[in-house]
């Protein structure tokens, strides 16, 4: 059973870290170009990153598509791969694996180790 | 009490499909996992084919939905609780729980019937497992989706059903 995150502490991080919790996805509901410019994306950035999504889910997205037609674990997919290629240097990800299936949730850890190098601080709980 | 969800083709958007190849059976007093990898299908299975058979004889049931990512439904149910129940704050996931099953408790006393429990990657489960402690399960049926194995002990037998992707466009739903 998940229990839910130690609030006072998640408070204290927020200050200095992206906090992605895979319950609440940090998503708007509109298209992949906007969620670009509210992740502070590079056009670089956006590139490999729907490439690394169709990769992990098999689903093509152009930057006019519209993100409520994701599912609710490729939307956590998505939030993941926009929070490691935003300029942020630290992150916090929550309750990633109940919202991923086991392949899934298996290559985005490999993702985030790799970034590790890239990124201040990632930190998984 | 059984329901029995029709073996069909259910077409849920344009390009996709869910496939029921046999008549899948619900019961009380039993919970039903809901498995399958990312964007197989397990939530449009629940709100298109299981949530909208049961709302055509919305009276035979209480239904008791807590959706995947629960924002718009925490909004909604705030709102709600704003109308009925002007005295009572809801201020997070917690409280918005804890009116959903008081509200629910309530019903079931003025109308006793049975109960389906849908949760759809539902993250604090600890007010659902203590409302099972309390009330008997033998007219609540459980239908979980995660991709954890989740222990119920209040129930003696526990089925799988899976999501299973066959193409871009379609899943099967097997049992």
């Amino acid at each position: 059973m998940t229990a839910f995150f130690d609030i006072s502490m998640m408070d204290t991080l927020a200050q200095t870290h992206l906090i992605c919790d895979a319950s609440y996805p940090l998503i708007t509901s509109t298209t992949l170009k906007e969620e670009a410019i509210l992740y502070n994306l590079e056009k670089e950035s956006t590139s490999k990153l729907t490439s690394d999504f169709q990769t992990l889910t098999g689903k093509q997205i152009s930057a006019d598509y519209d993100i409520n037609d994701l599912s609710g674990g490729q939307k956590v997919i998505l939030m993941i791969l926009l929070a490691l290629a935003s300029p942020a240097q630290n992150i916090v990800f929550v309750n990633l694996q109940s919202s991923l299936d086991s392949i899934r949730y298996n290559e985005i850890n490999k993702m985030i180790v790799s970034n590790r190098t890239t990124k201040n601080e990632i930190l998984i709980r | 009490m059984k329901w029995l969800i029709p073996a069909s083709t259910y077409k849920i958007w344009t390009d996709f499909s869910l496939k029921l190849d046999h008549d899948l059976v619900l019961e009380t007093g039993k919970c039903y996992h809901l498995t399958g990898q990312n964007g197989s299908g397990k939530s449009s299975f629940i709100k298109q084919v299981l949530i909208s058979h049961l709302l055509k004889q919305p009276e035979s049931q209480f239904i008791l939905y807590l959706e995947q990512q629960v924002q718009s439904q925490f909004d909604a149910v705030k709102a709600n609780a704003a109308l009925q129940k002007p005295s009572v704050h809801i201020n997070n996931i917690t409280d918005m729980f804890d009116y959903q099953l008081h509200q629910l408790s309530h019903q079931m006393k003025k109308e006793p019937k049975p109960v389906i429990f849908i949760l759809d990657e539902t993250v604090c489960l600890e007010q659902i497992v203590n409302w099972l402690n309390k009330n008997s399960t033998n007219q609540v049926c459980l239908i979980y989706v995660s991709h954890l194995q989740i222990d119920f002990p209040h129930f003696s037998e526990v089925s799988s059903i899976a999501a299973k992707p066959v193409s871009a466009s379609l899943s099967r739903i097997v049992p």
